[in-house]
C-alpha cells in the first residue's frame, strides 16, 4: 500500500491524469444510460412467471395502454359528446398511437328483424345531438353490459377513451405521449374534468420522475455534504476533495451501467446518493489524518505519504465489510437489487482507491505549489460529551437493563417485523396528490379499474376456445372473477359470442347464450370478422384459438390482488372445471409479477441477510483473530435491523425493491461502528486493564467518532425524503433511523454486553493491536470533535497523556 | 367500377388490379405519362363480365403461426357502378357453407351472411373501408377498386423486381384517408404490378403487396398469387387463385338467399 502511496505522491500528474482519463471515459458512456421503470425487468429473465407473461404480450393484442377518463355530471350531451369525438381524432394523430377507442367508436353489436349490424355506437361523421339520439346512444350503451366500467359509467357521469400505442414505442416514448394527452385534454376542461392514467403510463412516468430526482437530489446531498466537511474541516481542500473523490466514483459508477446493459431503475437511481453518503467517508479519513499530522509538524511529501499510508489499511478494511454487505445484494433474485448491490460494491471499491491514490496526489501537487489553507477548526465546545457519559453510564451501571430493554424491543420488532408486507405496487410509489395518483385514484373509483390482469384458459388443441364446453368455463370463472372484491370489471369473448348469438336471434335477450354448436361459435367469429371486429377479438383470442383470456380491470396493482385471483382460479380449476379441453388456466399480468416480486424479495432478503452476516463475522473474526468479537460484533447490527423491521410492520412501510437494501446498508455502515469501537475497546483493555475502564474510555473516544459518523450518512440519506416517490423517502428515513439506532446500540449495547460477557482477549500490546488495526480505523469523523479522539488514538502509545483527553473526559 | 364491394374486390384481385389500380396495357407504356398507364388499365380492367375462382387464404402471423380458409369466390357485373358478388367458405370445417353475398347496386353495398350451424341469412351492415377483411392484412378499402381521379400520379423511375423491369408510379390521394402514398412497381412488358408499397395515413410504411405467378386466362393476365405483409405488425396474408375462368355466364340466381343456403 505504501508503494501505491508514495507513487500517488511522488508522481501525482500520472496519478491524476489516469484518474481524469477513466472518469472522461465514463462521462461519455453516462449519456448511454437508459432508464427503465418496466416491472417486468425486476425479476431474472428466466423467471417463470416473467415468461409467462411475455408470452402472454406476445399472444393477445393489448386492450388498453393508456386511459383518458372524462367526468361529467351527464355524458349524454352534445357538448361532452363533441369533445370525446375530437380528443380521439386528435389522439390519433399523436405518433406512436396505434387506436383510440371510445364510447363513440366502440363495436356495437345489434341485431333485430332487419339483421346484424356491427358497426360503431355512433357511426362516424355522426354526432347525436336531438334529445331522443342521446336517449338512443344511451340506451344503446346499456344495452350490452360490456361497455360498461369500461367506455362509461353506470350512471353515466363518466367516459373513458382507451388509447393502445404501436408495439413500437418504447417507455421512453411514452412520456412525451403523456405529456401531448394532457395538452390535448387541457384544451377542453370545464365542465368536463379529464384524469389520464393506466399501467404503461405509470412506469413510464417512474423514470421520467427519477430523472428529476436525480436532478433535485444529488445537488442536496453534496450541499448537504459539503456543510458537514465544512463544519468538520473549515477550509477549501477538506470540504471539496472528498467530494471530489466520492463524485469520480459516483460517476464511474453510473458510467458502467450502459457498459453492463444495467438501466436506471427506481434502485439504482438511489446509488449516486448512497454513494455519497457512504462513500464520502474514505476522503474524510484520509484527509482527516493527513491534516492533523501536517499540523503537528509532519507536512510535506513524506508526510502525506505517512498519514495516507498509515490511513490506507483501517480505511480498507472499513471498506471491504462494507463492500462485503453490499455485494450481499447480488444473492438477490430481484434484478435491480442484484444490480445495486454490484454497483454500490464497484463505487465504493472505486471511492476507495481514490481515496487512497487520486487524493495524495492532489495533495501533493497542492503541496508542492506551497497553497496554504486554513488547519482545520478544532470545536472546544461539545454537546457530544454529556450523551457519551449518560451511554456510559447505563450500559456499565445499568447493563441488564440494556439487554433487557434491547432484548424487548427485539422482541417487539419481530412481532413488528412480522407484519411487514412486500409489495410492487407501482402507483403506491407516487406520493399521495401527485396528480398520476389522484387521476389513477378517480379512475379507479369510477371505472372498471386501471390495473390489467389476464386469466387464461388453455386448450388442448387449437380451436378449443370455439368449444361451448370450454366458453362454459370460461363464463362461470368470469362470474366468480366479477363477484371478487376490487374487481371492477372482467371481459372474455364470451361477452361477444353472447352477444352475436342474441343479435342473431333478432336481438332476443333470451339469446344473451353460448350456442351449443362449436361450429356456430366459429361461424360467429367469421362473422364478425366480416364485420372488420377481428381487431377487438385479439385481446381476447389467440391467433390459432387455442387459448382465450379473460381481461380483468383491477382497483389495484397489488400481489395481494393477484394472489386472491390466483387461489380463486386454482380453486375453480381443482373442484369445478369438468371439461378435458383445457389444458390449463393461468394468470398473468403486472400484478402477478408484484406477486412474484414479493415471494422473491423476502426469499433474498433472507439470503442477503445470511450472506453479509457471515461475510462480515468472517471479515471481523479475522481482524481480530477472535470469532467471539466477530460475533459480538453484529450483535448491535440485529436488534437496529429487526426494529428496522418492526417499525415498517407497524407503519405499513412495505418490503419493496428500495427498502429491501436498508438491511444491507445497516449491516454495511453499522458494522464499522461496532469494528471501530471493539478495536478501541481491545485497545483500551491492554491500556487499562479493567473492562469498565477501558469501556467508559472507550465510550468517549470512538464513541464520538461514531455518533458523528451516523449523524453525516443520516443526513446523507434524509435528502431523499423529498423524493417524488413515496419509498424512496421512506427509504431515506429508514436509513437515517437505522444509522442512529445502530450507533446507539453499539455504544449501549455493545458495551453491556462486553461488560456482562467480558470476552477473554489475549492480551497482547497496545502497539501489536495498532499496528494490525489502529483504533483509528474508521473513517467516521465528520465532525470537528473527532479528531479528538483521532489525535488521541495515534499517540497513545507515546503520550498517554494527551492534552486533548482532557478535555474529551 | 368504383365500388367498394367484394365484388369490386375479387374481380379486382383477379384481374390483379385490387389494390394497385393496374394498368394492363399497350406496349407503348413508355410514351404514357403515369396517369395515362393507370386509365387505361382502368378501362382495361372490365374486360370480363363475370369470373369466378377458387381462392386459399392463409394468414400468418409474426410467429410463422398459419391459419387457413379455402373459398370459392364468384362476381357479376351489372353495368357501370353494380355488381353481385358471392363467396363461399370450403374449409376450415367449422365454417364450411357459410357464405357471404354482397350487392353493389351504384356504389351502394348490401350485404348477406349465411350460417350453416344456424341456417338463417342475415343481412349484415357494411364494414367501415378501414378496417381488416376477415382477419387479414387487406382492408375493405384495399378490397375495393378506387377511382383513379383521387389521386395523382407521377413515374419515378424504372426498377427491376424479381428480375423483371418494372414503373415504379407514386400514386399520392389527393385527400389522406387510409394511406399517404402507394408506391406502385408495373411490369414494363405485361403492365402487371408486380409490388406495391403502402404508407399509412402518418406517413409511415405500413404494408407492401406482392403480386406473382401471372397465368394468362383467357387471354387476360391474371398474377394467381398475393401477398400482403404488414411491416407494422409482422403479419402476412397471402392468396393464391386458382380455376380462374372469366365471363363463364354466371346466372342471376346465384346471388341470391336460395343460393347460398345451398351451397356452390
Amino acid at each position: 500500500m505504501k508503494k501505491i502511496v508514495r507513487f500517488s505522491v511522488n508522481r501525482p500528474w500520472r496519478v491524476i491524469g489516469a484518474v481524469l482519463c477513466i472518469t472522461v471515459f465514463f462521462l461519455f458512456q453516462i449519456p448511454r444510460v437508459k432508464i427503465d421503470p418496466r416491472v417486468e425487468i425486476v425479476l431474472k429473465q428466466n423467471n417463470p412467471v416473467e415468461e409467462v407473461y411475455n408470452r402472454n404480450r406476445q399472444e393477445f393484442e393489448s386492450y388498453a395502454d393508456v386511459l383518458i377518463g372524462m367526468l361529467h355530471d351527464d355524458v349524454y350531451n352534445p357538448g361532452s359528446l363533441e369533445k370525446i369525438r375530437r380528443i380521439t381524432e386528435e389522439v390519433e394523430n399523436i405518433p406512436g398511437v396505434k387506436k383510440v377507442t371510445s364510447i363513440l367508436n366502440v363495436k356495437n353489436i345489434a341485431g333485430g328483424e332487419e339483421g346484424l349490424n356491427v358497426s360503431p355506437m355512433v357511426e362516424e361523421g355522426e354526432l347525436p345531438r336531438s334529445g331522443e339520439e342521446l336517449k338512443e346512444l344511451r340506451e344503446k350503451a346499456r344495452s350490452w353490459s360490456v361497455y360498461e366500467g369500461v367506455y362509461i359509467t353506470e350512471d353515466g357521469s363518466g367516459t373513458a377513451l382507451s388509447v393502445v400505442l404501436d408495439n413500437t414505442v418504447e417507455t421512453d416514448d411514452i412520456v412525451p405521449i403523456y405529456y401531448t394527452l394532457l395538452d390535448i385534454v387541457k384544451k377542453y376542461e370545464g365542465p368536463e374534468e379529464f384524469f389520464i392514467s393506466g399501467p404503461t403510463v405509470v412506469e413510464a412516468l417512474q423514470g421520467h420522475y427519477m430523472i428529476k430526482d436525480l436532478k433535485l437530489l444529488v445537488p442536496l446531498v453534496n450541499i448537504v455534504l459539503l456543510g458537514f466537511l465544512f463544519l468538520f474541516f473549515r477550509n477549501f481542500r477538506g470540504t471539496v476533495l472528498p467530494l471530489v473523490s466520492v463524485g469520480i466514483a459516483s460517476i464511474w459508477t453510473i458510467g458502467l451501467m450502459p457498459m453492463f446493459d444495467i438501466p436506471l431503475t427506481m434502485v439504482t437511481s438511489v446509488l449516486p446518493v448512497a454513494l455519497i453518503a457512504v462513500g464520502s467517508a474514505y476522503g474524510i479519513h484520509v484527509l482527516e489524518n493527513v491534516f492533523s499530522d501536517a499540523e503537528e509538524g509532519k507536512a510535506g511529501l513524506s508526510g502525506i505519504i505517512t498519514a495516507a499510508t498509515r490511513v490506507s489499511l483501517p480505511v480498507i478494511m472499513a471498506g471491504l465489510t462494507t463492500i462485503a454487505s453490499f455485494i450481499s445484494l447480488c444473492t438477490s433474485a430481484i434484478v435491480p437489487l442484484k444490480q445495486f448491490g454490484a454497483l454500490s460494491s464497484f463505487g465504493l471499491l472505486a471511492a476507495l482507491m481514490i481515496s487512497l491514490t487520486f487524493l495524495p496526489a492532489v495533495l501533493a501537487v497542492a503541496d508542492s505549489r506551497g497553497w496554504k489553507y486554513r488547519p482545520h477548526h478544532h470545536s472546544s465546545r461539545d454537546c457530544i460529551g454529556p450523551v457519551l457519559v449518560f451511554f456510559s453510564r447505563i450500559s456499565l451501571r445499568r447493563s441488564g437493563l440494556v439487554l433487557g430493554i434491547s432484548a424487548v424491543l427485539l422482541v417487539l420488532s419481530v412481532g413488528g417485523g412480522l407484519q411487514v408486507k412486500s409489495d410492487l405496487n407501482l402507483i403506491e410509489d407516487f406520493r399521495k396528490g401527485s396528480p398520476i395518483r389522484i387521476a389513477d385514484e378517480v379512475l379507479n373509483e369510477k371505472f372498471g379499474g386501471t390495473s390489467l390482469f389476464n386469466v387464461v384458459l388453455d386448450g388442448m388443441e387449437p380451436d378449443d376456445i370455439k368449444d361451448p364446453a370450454v366458453l362454459r368455463e370460461m363464463d362461470a370463472l368470469q362470474n366468480r372473477l366479477m363477484g371478487m372484491n376490487n374487481i371492477g370489471k372482467a371481459v372474455s369473448v364470451v361477452d361477444f359470442i353472447k352477444r352475436m348469438n342474441q343479435a342473431m336471434h333478432d336481438g332476443d335477450p333470451a339469446f344473451y347464450t353460448i350456442p351449443e354448436s362449436k361450429d356456430l361459435v366459429a361461424q360467429y367469429l367469421l362473422l364478425f370478422s366480416f364485420s372488420g371486429g377481428s381487431g377487438e377479438l385479439d385481446s381476447f383470442v389467440n391467433f390459432d384459438c387455442k387459448s382465450g383470456q379473460i381481461l380483468l380491470q383491477m382497483k389495484s396493482q397489488s400481489g395481494y390482488l393477484a394472489q386472491d385471483v390466483v387461489n380463486l382460479v386454482n380453486g375453480y380449476r381443482k373442484q369445478e372445471l369438468k371439461t378435458s379441453r383445457v389444458a390449463d388456466i393461468f394468470t398473468t399480468g403486472l400484478a402477478m409479477l408484484a406477486k412474484e416480486f414479493n415471494r422473491l424479495v423476502v426469499e433474498s432478503q433472507a439470503s442477503s441477510f445470511a450472506v453479509s452476516f457471515i461475510l462480515v463475522i468472517f471479515i471481523v473474526s479475522a481482524m481480530f483473530r477472535s470469532f467471539k468479537l466477530g460475533c459480538y460484533s453484529v450483535v448491535p447490527l440485529v436488534v437496529p435491523i429487526f426494529l428496522n423491521f418492526g417499525i415498517m410492520g407497524l407503519t405499513g412501510i412495505k418490503l419493496n425493491a428500495a427498502t429491501a437494501v436498508i438491511a444491507s446498508l445497516a449491516i454495511g455502515i453499522g458494522i464499522d461502528y461496532s469494528i471501530h469501537f471493539l478495536s478501541r475497546y481491545r485497545h483500551e483493555i491492554t491500556m487499562q486493564g479493567s473492562v469498565e475502564k477501558a469501556i467508559e474510555r472507550s465510550l468517549h473516544t470512538s464513541g464520538r467518532a461514531i455518533l458523528y459518523n451516523a449523524l453525516a450518512v443520516a443526513a446523507g440519506f434524509l435528502v431523499l425524503v423529498p423524493s417524488n416517490f413515496v419509498i424512496i423517502s421512506q427509504l431515506g428515513i429508514l436509513v437515517a433511523l437505522v444509522m442512529i439506532t445502530t450507533s446507539l446500540a453499539s455504544l449501549t449495547l455493545l458495551p453491556a454486553i462486553l461488560k456482562v460477557f467480558p470476552p477473554r482477549l489475549a492480551h497482547r500490546t497496545a502497539e501489536t493491536t495498532m499496528s494490525v488495526f489502529p483504533a483509528r480505523v474508521f473513517p467516521q469523523g465528520v465532525h470537528p470533535g473527532e479528531e479528538n479522539v483521532v489525535g488521541y488514538q495515534y499517540k497513545t502509545t507515546d503520550r498517554p497523556t494527551n492534552r486533548r483527553i482532557e478535555h474529551d473526559m | 367500377m368504383t365500388c367498394r364491394s367484394l365484388a369490386g374486390l375479387f374481380l379486382g384481385l383477379m384481374a390483379a388490379v385490387a389494390v394497385v389500380l393496374t394498368a394492363q396495357g399497350p406496349a407503348v407504356g413508355a410514351e404514357m405519362s403515369a396517369y395515362d398507364i393507370v386509365k387505361k388499365a382502368e378501362d382495361l380492367l372490365d374486360q370480363a363480365k363475370d369470373s369466378k375462382a377458387d381462392m386459399i387464404m392463409t394468414l400468418v402471423n409474426d410467429k410463422g403461426q398459419k391459419r387457413e380458409r379455402k373459398l370459392s369466390a364468384f362476381v357479376k357485373k351489372y353495368g357501370e357502378n353494380s355488381s353481385k358478388s358471392i363467396l363461399f367458405f370450403n374449409s376450415p370445417a367449422d365454417v364450411k357453407g357459410t357464405s357471404f353475398l354482397v350487392w353493389t347496386e351504384n356504389k351502394e353495398d348490401k350485404q348477406w351472411l349465411y350460417l350453416p350451424a344456424l341456417q338463417r341469412v342475415r343481412q349484415i351492415s357494411a364494414s367501415g373501408r378501414g378496417e381488416s377483411f376477415m382477419g387479414t392484412e387487406l382492408t375493405f378499402f384495399d378490397m375495393g377498386s378506387h377511382d383513379i381521379d383521387e389521386y395523382t400520379f407521377k413515374t419515378i423511375k424504372e426498377e427491376d423486381v424479381d428480375g423483371e423491369m418494372c414503373y415504379m408510379i407514386e400514386a399520392l390521394p389527393r385527400k389522406v384517408e387510409f394511406y399517404s402514398k402507394i408506391d406502385l412497381w408495373i411490369r414494363k412488358d405485361s403492365f402487371i404490378p408486380a409490388k406495391a408499397d403502402f404508407y399509412d395515413p402518418k406517413g409511415r410504411y405500413e404494408k407492401q403487396g406482392r403480386f406473382s405467378q401471372v397465368k394468362n386466362i383467357q387471354n387476360i393476365n391474371t398474377p394467381t398469387r398475393i401477398e400482403m405483409h404488414n411491416v407494422q405488425n409482422g403479419r402476412t396474408t397471402i392468396i393464391e387463385l386458382s380455376d380462374v375462368v372469366y365471363d363463364s355466364g354466371l346466372k342471376d340466381d346465384i346471388f341470391t338467399e336460395r343460393y347460398m343456403k345451398r351451397g356452390k
